[in-house]
């Protein structure tokens, strides 16, 4: 008698935990936000924002700076870039791109401020390195375990980062932005993964996902498991024929389509 | 006056192909009746075999030379661009590199995209046929060249201005900044 019933118990408890995840999903994913906001939370115009950039491999983050061209660094005060360990292109192009947003923002502007460092105007910006989800010349076997370290340095970069911003202290960044590396995948799922238990608020990290422009007809592999996911708030693509094809004659559109954000 | 054509394999693939193409006599030739004046190839590790391509009739245009610049190829692309009364519009031919395209689209050259055949990565082909189909660029394969600059040195280039949207403001509607987003009711 008493191990049936404990066994009953068991089902039960695991019914009420499959339960309550799939509820939580369903109120965390953006669809369902949108159904029950009708629309996003506003924000004053003097709110300051903590921005999150994944950065990795060289066409990725060339497009990146462009992408990132006129961001007003006055309202994303916080800039935060993340790069995969050893991939020092990357970590010089952050600054880079911070040469540019600042540049436009400063008179007589000479250089960029270094991590860290803290600007009237421009704010502050830091870098933030997480461990690769896979190297080159990786056996298959391994990459479970290489992808899993990286998912946890990825909650451990969100949550240290959340500590240590400069505009909202001890809050989670507000938007999440990426164009499309591997590491990509794995800082959304550490973040969606931090809303799933209630470690950051729902209604931040709000994540934007930008196809290449070198996507015409098809997503690259970041994009089909993003948009087949469904865990992105924005999904956009830089191609009409790519929207089309996506969208279909549905009236819920999956993806945007503005033009090309590239310049 | 001067007139410049760059022909740019790109740094990560070989393609020695498109040298080949660029360098055979009917495309020197046709290079020289369209008023060029000088070619620079960016070519990667073919860089080591060019003196073998080379062919001995130059038809009379100047050749430089190099494998890779570390920092990038602005300066030549500028070097295809019109200057009053110094050089006339060039030409851009590359292989379908997404990052060599835009830096040719942003100054406004005329782009011949050749796709690497070689490489298992249909993204660029299809890259190309767009550009192609939008009249961004010229597609055209390493036998079917000489073709294609003639095409391209008779329709000149659209000018993509205009075409560009603002991620800023997709960034802003997302964060919930108010006055860039008028209120919609759904």
């Amino acid at each position: 008698m008493t191990t049936i019933s404990a066994l009953r118990l068991m089902v039960a408890a695991i019914f009420i935990v499959i339960t309550t995840a799939f509820l939580r999903l369903l109120y965390i994913l953006p669809i369902s936000s949108t159904l029950r906001h009708g629309r996003t939370i506003k924000h004053l115009k003097t709110k300051l924002s903590h921005m999150v950039v994944v950065l990795g491999s060289g066409g990725h983050t060339a497009e990146m700076m462009s992408l990132l061209r006129d961001i007003d660094p006055r309202r994303y005060a916080h800039r935060t870039y993340i790069v995969s360990s050893g991939d020092s292109f990357s970590a010089g192009k952050a600054a880079e791109i911070e040469r540019i947003i600042q540049s436009k923002h400063v008179q007589s502007f000479s250089a960029p401020t270094k991590a860290g460092e803290a600007h009237s105007m421009t704010g502050t910006w830091d870098l933030v390195i997480v461990p690769r989800a896979r190297k080159i010349h990786q056996p298959l076997y391994t990459t479970p375990f290489s992808s899993l370290w990286c998912l946890i340095g990825c909650l451990q970069a969100l949550h240290a980062t959340s500590k240590a911003s400069r505009t909202t202290p001890y809050e989670y960044p507000d938007v999440v932005i990426t164009n499309g590396p591997a590491t990509a995948v794995m800082v959304i799922l550490a973040a969606t993964i931090l809303k799933l238990f209630a470690v950051a608020p729902a209604q931040k990290m709000k994540i934007i996902y930008v196809e290449s422009w070198a996507r015409v007809k098809t997503l690259s592999l970041s994009g089909k498991v993003l948009l087949w996911t469904g865990i992105c708030d924005k999904f956009l693509v830089q191609w009409e024929s790519l929207a089309k094809k996506i969208n279909g004659t549905g009236t819920r559109r999956k993806v945007e389509w503005k033009g090309f954000l590239v310049e | 006056m001067e007139k410049v054509c760059l022909i740019t394999t790109g740094a990560t693939a070989p393609f020695p192909e498109l040298v080949q193409a660029v360098l055979k006599p009917e495309s020197l030739q046709l290079l020289a009746d369209n008023g060029f004046t000088k070619l620079i190839f960016q070519c990667g590790q073919t860089f080591k075999s060019f003196e073998n391509l080379m062919p001995t009739d130059h038809k009379g245009l100047d050749i430089e030379v190099f494998d890779f610049k570390a920092d990038g190829l602005n300066r030549e692309m500028r070097m295809c661009q019109a200057h009053e009364g110094i050089a006339n519009n060039g030409l851009v031919i590359c292989h379908a590199g997404a990052g060599t395209i835009l830096d040719g689209m942003r100054l406004g050259l005329s782009l011949i995209v050749v796709p690497n055949d070689s490489l298992l990565d249909n993204h660029q082909l299809e890259l190309a046929e767009e550009l192609e189909l939008q009249g961004y660029a010229t597609k055209s394969t390493t036998s079917d060249l000489p073709n294609a600059i003639q095409i391209a040195c008779q329709r000149g280039q659209r000018a993509w201005a205009g075409h560009n949207a603002s991620f800023a403001q997709e960034i802003d509607k997302v964060v919930g900044y108010e006055d860039d987003v008028r209120a919609r009711l759904d």
